[in-house]
């Protein structure tokens, strides 16, 4: 059996100063995700935007997942894509609602709500 | 206390990283400092990593780690500052190519191909519909013809101050508390195997451990081995061997080598490999069934899929229903809101109803 072969086999313990370079990833992503989220008027963006913060939590649990020997966190990251998946078809569904009503994308033109 | 990395180096670049971000994002000015804030932002995020690399010593990631991260984390500076929503829908799929190569890393290869396939796949593509629908066709290569909402960024120093302090918060604390996390138990990723009778039998025949007492390879048959015990701690197996005349090879080797006799010239002898599988001396029980001990072959792992397949229905089964169930609102949800409302009069109304509408008399 080769070496590379062998290490995908034996699954060791991932150091934790190696956790620590996924993590400062995941918070990284969810941070640029964050700022892009709140900087940015385009509804669409916006919701890119979102997404890029699951991202970077779901970084996150598979690295934890991976510390801790355990597939929990890899299952959560199925779950997270299934909610993204479904918030990005009501976002999407929102903004084509928006965008006939008032042709611009902008947050700020939907700044005041009407009953 | 013990830090990962000294806090003064990692507030130093995440503030330098903070500065670039805010430059980077896009506003109408004579002089565009947006390359150079892409650059400074790149530098910070990139200095950090560098920092890292060095303190973590000989256990620092792959070198493919630092390869997918800065695509991803460069890629997701473009995705926000990138002026054009249609070029940002791009960036974003570049970015969760690179994230799929960090899970790849992470040994989660079915998370891999999920998030390529799924958010890659499906539901980027509706993202790069809707801006097709939404916006107009640039006319040229400039930013002119931009929107103004495209253009400016709203309040860019506040929301980068925002961000990036939560970004320092959560890596200062991290840096502190995972040095002290307690170890793992280990369990070698390999408690699926105990739900995996027919692939640790399938193992030890492969091994030729389960051969025929004439040297002659039985097909595969789950029913000669029966009540097998597996332990996935221990890595051996209890296997009771209900027909033990099938196994007579196996099971005369077995018991010589525990009398400490050399098999060697036996002209039916099991692989050395597979021998060597053999725990104790196995046992003839009053039924005339034997169980006999053995080890799993160091090959034998369950496969990532497998644990997360066990993992996702048999430890969630419930969650795994209310996500389809949301699904299936989300998609009527979508339906609804997005439908197109048409006005009719009161007589088409009444026409359409009693379907007397068309037929060319209308």
């Amino acid at each position: 059996m080769s070496d590379a072969m062998s290490h995908f086999l034996a699954l060791t313990p991932m150091a934790d100063v190696t956790l620590y370079h996924y993590l400062v990833v995941s918070a990284a992503m969810f941070a640029l995700g964050l700022v892009g989220f709140v900087s940015r008027r385009n509804m669409i963006v916006m919701f890119l935007c979102t997404e890029l913060m699951f991202q970077g939590a779901g970084l996150a649990m598979i690295a934890f997942g991976r510390r801790w020997m355990d597939h929990n966190g890899e299952v959560f990251v199925i779950f997270v894509l299934t909610i993204a998946a479904a918030e990005a078809a009501l976002a999407l569904a929102l903004v084509v609602l928006l965008y006939r009503k008032k042709h611009s994308l902008d947050t700020e033109a939907w700044a005041q709500l009407r009953g | 206390m013990e830090h990962v990395l000294s806090p003064i180096i990692l507030y130093a670049a995440i503030a330098i990283g903070a500065v670039g971000v805010a430059l980077a994002l896009p506003r109408k000015a004579n002089v565009n400092p947006q390359p150079l804030g892409a650059l400074i932002a790149a530098a910070g995020i990139g200095g950090l990593i560098a920092v890292l690399a060095m303190v973590a010593g000989d256990d620092r990631p792959n070198l493919f780690f630092y390869v997918f991260a800065f695509i991803a984390l460069g890629a997701a500076l473009r995705v926000i500052t990138h002026p054009r929503p249609i070029y940002s829908a791009l960036y974003f799929i570049l970015s969760i190519l690179a994230s799929a190569g960090l899970y790849l890393l992470l040994d989660a290869e079915f998370m891999t191909f999920a998030l390529i396939i799924i958010y890659a796949g499906a539901i980027l593509i509706t993202y790069l519909f809707v801006i097709m629908l939404a916006t107009t066709a640039p006319s040229d290569e400039g930013y002119e013809d931009l929107e103004e909402y495209d253009a400016v960024a709203r309040e860019p120093v506040i929301a980068t101050g925002a961000g990036f302090l939560v970004l320092a918060i959560l890596t200062g604390w991290l840096s502190v508390g995972v040095p002290h996390l307690p170890p793992p138990a280990y369990k070698g990723g390999d408690e699926a195997l105990a739900q995996l009778p027919l692939k640790v039998q399938q193992a030890f025949d492969e091994v030729g451990l389960l051969e025929h007492a004439d040297g002659e390879m039985l097909p595969f048959d789950p029913g000669s081995v029966a009540g097998t015990y597996y332990d996935p701690l221990t890595r051996q197996a209890q296997l009771l061997l209900a027909d033990p005349s099938r196994f007579r090879g196996m099971l005369r080797q077995a018991r010589a080598r525990a009398r400490g006799e050399d098999v060697s010239e036996d002209a039916d002898a099991l692989s050395p490999e597979a021998a060597a599988l053999v725990v104790n001396e196995p046992v003839t029980r009053r039924d005339g069934t034997v169980v006999v001990l053995v080890s799993f072959p160091e090959s034998l792992r369950a496969r990532n899929i497998e644990s997360v397949g066990l993992e996702l229905i048999g430890g969630h089964p419930l969650t795994l229903e209310m996500a389809g169930i949301i699904l299936l609102l989300a998609m009527l949800g979508a339906v609804v809101l997005a439908r197109k409302r048409i006005d009719l009069e009161q007589a088409e109304k009444l026409a359409a109803a009693t379907g007397t509408l068309g037929g060319g008399h209308a």
